[in-house]
């Protein structure tokens, strides 16, 4: 199996400061990120704000300069690929935002809206533009009249629809979807979470999902990324990483998820302290200040990500073995 | 049994001008004790937030309200807005979703916090600083005496969140209205806050109403549970009652929708359609149009809530009441 | 601290070399010098009269020598002589520059106040007949040309009523009230030309600060209305008022040609005014650097303003 979406090394780092006569400090936002998303894979990518997933994405769709290391599509590095397979690359893969209030233009209609990517790449023609419209509303749930209204005539639940009828209708390959479910009401994000599920059954579609929602990762995703600090911590297949999490971080975010029904709450045992800051990140393993098994080598030596068993890899000097 | 420290009965609130108002409190009934928590648990527009606006006295002008709402035997509705302001900060408490805009992000968080006791317990400012540093301790906040001379823009999402709860502590409230505290927060943090709650709540006895749109912190916070929908309770009992044995479809719609990170599922269960604007409310059940057990009756008259068992309710029309 | 002010003063300094450079070059390539006027005013000048005044005047160097030259002088703190007033330039300039500020100050003050007091109350009670009339006043004075509301003001007060002087300035032994009587009709159309702007804009900051979820804190935490106001709303809602202010500020010093030319008030303004329309190099050439220094100097001012008011931004002019 062939990566589709890869990315080789990757660093970002943004500029803070500066100013007359100060050279501006750079903040690494992503720090040596190796990860692949295969065809028609759900990756989910995990972490604390802070943690550089959105970065991740940012950098993997070309949003943001990278300041180190190789975004690869296709077996092609984007930063030397043609200018006509950087074209393809943008058709293939698409973007779905958090907010579905400030992603839509208002002054458009939801069938304007939809063409919008068609026309950009010149797929088509008017005629079967329209015909394709009417396809992908009919894909996501919409009634096919939405497509002369417009996006405040819609709920937030119905935009997020209509957003991923936008971001389907080139035929990508790869959807990276950032924080797709926060902004929606808990009943509507089960409604977008099984659209999700079999949007992907249906098209074959690759999806990189940026979530905090543990819960929801669980659903959607076959593997699973934990970044902390710009950094992969973990990867794993998603049953492995949420029953037999090795990274002391992974299991503190699992340990943090609210249990439904699981009686009242007892203090204690959650993970302590904020993720520091990238301009002062603290000696050797990132996380040991927060952790409660680290002992003194992982306050002087960085650990390295490696293979732990099959298909699942860890960057820490203990990880842990049992089940939680 | 002593009166309840909160009791809310026929509880009406209606936003706008008269004639034109919209109502998103449409008539509810709890009550909470001392020292215990309520959660509300509802999605937007259901009227939670409102619920704890009421209970302050900062609900949006112009409003109009009904029934009663008492605290402490006194009714708050009725109360001049100078006696309700004598009350807010001092014997009820409010902390809010987003602590990074609650707060003024020109005054330092030691000075938002000794203003408290300066205002309703009149300590010299050299006094109430000293004692604000003690609050930020107290809420967990390490190098407190440092911290306190910080702008909030200085602080982490959670220790701002920290900051608020050592603001809405400062003077022992009785009641503490928490209104999404953790929704702003990273699932790690919103632990440690939790945590801060249930410790505060154990050794100071307050009464707390936990407000959220997520099931699981709610069942992790809460003795009670109220589940509103569209500006009326649904379901109101206690915790565990609701959570295993929900009896409003509205109530099971909610739980089965949740992913369970010990289950994976197929296909999750949804509740279809979208939540009801309270401009558009049908006749009769509001979650009628949404719910796979309505029948014609339904939209005849608003069911009312019916006790199902031992201090558990439900408002619909297919629970058979408790014996 | 230090470090942002020596380069912000450094920067000014720059700018006032460079601005002095472009006025001299501008004020050398108006047609017409100081000689052209004095042989108007004698037409039997002989050529040979005309070359020998050049060359005392200096005006047939080049540009950049006479720059230089004048350059040299002013560092030594020697501006030249004003051409109409036979008169060093710095002893015409200050005393005007202490008129000017009399004046706007004044008036700056008033309407600074009157605009933040007029903005709140018409934010605090939003459409109600108190907004509605401030509103009403504000758009009459933003709309109203200041020379007709100085002459309507100049025809009623001192003409019909005869209670304050029409113009000029006090004498000396004329002690406060003479000032006082001289100030209020200049001061009063300052005042009403230049509040109504202020007010809106007070407004709107002041109503945008109300809705903020700090304000709702404030609230929820029992303070009065008075301590929610001066210590929570007000200190937020002058930041973005402090733009417009330090804008006015500047103006301070430029004074107003209008208003001092219709009061007969001797100020930079009409100064300015006058230099310009008389061709005195010199002076016009000292009275528009001054204003550019104080321009610069106000900025500067409204930075070091805006680090008090918002501790979110640090002296280098960016948010945290």
């Amino acid at each position: 199996m062939s990566a589709l979406l890869e990315a080789r090394d990757l660093s970002v780092s943004f500029p803070v400061g500066g100013g007359w006569l100060q050279p501006a400090r750079q903040v690494p936002a992503v720090r040596g990120v190796n990860l692949a998303l295969q065809a028609g894979e759900a990756l989910a990518v995990v972490g604390e704000s802070g943690s550089g997933k959105t970065t991740l994405a940012r950098a993997l769709l070309g949003l943001v300069p990278v300041s180190g290391g190789q975004v690869i599509f296709a077996g092609q590095d984007t930063a030397t690929m043609p200018a006509s397979a950087r074209q393809a690359m943008r058709r293939q893969v698409q973007m779905v935002f958090q907010d579905p209030f400030g992603s839509l233009d208002p002054r458009l209609t939801v069938g304007g809206i939809i063409a919008e990517p068609l026309e950009i790449h010149g797929l088509g023609t008017t005629a079967t533009r329209r015909a394709r419209v009417a396809e992908l509303l009919g894909l996501v749930g919409l009634p096919a009249d939405a497509a002369a209204r417009y996006p405040h005539q819609f709920s937030g639940g119905q935009r997020q629809r209509i957003a991923l009828a936008r971001a389907l209708a080139p035929a990508p390959q790869v959807i990276i979807a950032d924080e797709p479910l926060s902004a929606l009401d808990v009943s509507i994000q089960s409604q977008i979470l099984n659209l999700l599920v079999e949007l992907r059954a249906r098209i074959g579609l690759a999806y990189l999902m940026i979530s905090h929602d543990l819960a929801a990762v669980h659903h959607l995703a076959d593997r699973v990324a934990t970044m902390y600090l710009g950094a992969v911590v973990e990867v794993a297949g998603v049953e492995e990483m949420f029953t037999r999490p090795a990274h002391p971080y992974t299991a503190g975010l699992l340990a943090a998820v609210p249990r439904l029904g699981a009686g009242k709450r007892v203090p204690g045992g959650t993970l302590p302290g904020d993720i520091p800051s990238p301009l002062a990140p603290p000696p050797g393993c990132v996380f040991h200040p927060r952790c409660a098994g680290a002992t003194a080598r992982c306050g002087q030596e960085v650990p390295l990500l490696r293979p732990l068993d099959a298909g699942r890899a860890v960057a820490c000097h203990h990880p842990l073995t049992g089940a939680v | 049994m002593t009166a309840p420290l909160l009791h809310a009965a026929d509880l009406k609130v209606t936003l706008g001008p008269p004639g034109a108002g919209v109502a998103v409190i449409a008539g509810l009934d709890f009550s909470l004790e001392a020292g215990r928590t309520l959660g509300v648990v509802g999605e937007s527009g259901c009227g939670k937030s409102m619920t704890a606006l009421a209970i302050m006295g900062l609900l949006p002008r112009p409003h109009a309200v009904g029934g009663a709402l008492r605290f402490n035997g006194t009714d708050v509705l009725t109360l001049p807005a100078e006696g309700h302001r004598r009350l807010r900060g001092a014997q009820m408490a409010m902390i809010f979703q987003e602590p990074m805009t609650a707060l003024n992000p020109v005054v330092t968080v030691g000075r938002q916090i000794a203003e408290m006791l300066e205002v309703h317990r009149a300590t010299p400012p050299d006094q109430a600083a000293r004692q604000a540093v003690a609050l930020l301790e107290r809420v967990g906040i390490a190098d407190a005496g440092r911290r306190a001379t910080a702008f909030p823009h200085q602080l982490s999402g959670g220790m701002r969140q920290r900051v608020m709860i050592a603001m809405a502590i400062a003077c022992k409230p009785a009641l503490l209205i928490a209104d999404e505290p953790t929704t702003a927060l990273d699932v790690s943090v919103q632990a440690q806050i939790l945590d801060l709650l249930l410790e505060l709540q154990r050794d100071e006895g307050m009464a707390m109403v936990f407000i959220s749109h997520n099931l699981g912190v709610v069942s992790e916070m809460a003795d009670d549970i109220l589940v509103m929908y569209s500006g009326r309770a649904v379901e109101y009992g206690p915790a565990q009652a609701v959570l295993r044995a929900p009896r409003h479809p509205y109530t099971a719609g909610l739980i089965a929708t949740l992913p369970d990170i010990g289950r994976r599922q197929a296909v999750l269960p949804v509740i279809p359609g979208n939540v009801v604007n309270p401009r558009r409310r049908p006749a009769g059940c509001a979650f009628a149009g949404r719910c796979a057990q309505a029948g014609a009756d339904c939209a005849a008259a608003v069911p009312m809530l019916t006790p199902v068992a031992a201090g558990h309710a439900a408002a619909c029309l297919r629970v058979r009441p408790a014996a | 601290m230090g470090r942002f002010l020596s380069f912000r003063l450094l920067g000014a300094a720059v700018v006032l070399l460079a601005k002095s450079f472009v006025i001299f070059a501008l004020i050398g390539l108006m047609p017409g010098d100081p000689i052209d006027l004095m042989i108007n005013a004698n037409p039997e000048t002989t050529p040979e009269q005309m070359a020998h005044l050049r060359a005392i005047y200096g005006v047939d160097q080049s540009i950049w020598l006479r720059y230089v030259h004048w350059l040299t002088d002013a560092l030594g703190g020697d501006f030249g002589f004003s051409r109409i007033q036979h008169r060093p330039v710095l002893d015409i300039v200050i005393p005007a520059l202490g008129n000017t500020l009399i004046l706007t100050g004044v008036a700056f003050v008033i309407s600074t106040v009157l605009a933040i007091t007029l903005g709140t109350l018409a934010a605090l009670r939003r459409g109600s007949w108190v907004d509605r009339t401030i509103n009403l006043f504000a758009f009459a004075g933003i709309s109203v040309p200041s020379f007709w509301l100085g002459l309507l003001f100049i025809y009623v007060f001192a003409v019909k009523l005869g209670w304050l002087p029409a113009g000029g300035m006090p004498r000396p032994e004329q002690g406060w009230r003479g000032m006082a009587a001289h100030l209020a009709l200049p001061v009063a159309t300052l005042v009403i030309v230049e509040v109504g702007g202020l007010t809106r804009y007070a407004r709107s900051a002041m109503i945008e600060v109300l809705g903020q979820d700090f304000i709702r804190t404030a609230r929820a935490k029992g303070l009065t209305n008075q301590r929610m106001l001066l210590r929570h709303a007000l200190r937020n809602a002058l930041i973005p008022v402090l733009t417009l202010i330090a804008l006015q500020l500047g103006g301070l010093f430029s004074g107003a040609a209008l208003t001092e030319a219709m009061f007969a008030w001797r100020g930079m303004g009409r100064l300015i005014l006058e230099a310009i329309l008389g061709n005195d190099y010199n002076l016009a050439l000292v009275c528009l650097l001054f204003v550019t220094a104080t321009i610069l100097l106000a900025n500067i001012l409204a930075d070091i303003a805006y680090t008090w008011l918002d501790p979110r931004i640090s002296l280098g002019g960016r948010r945290k």
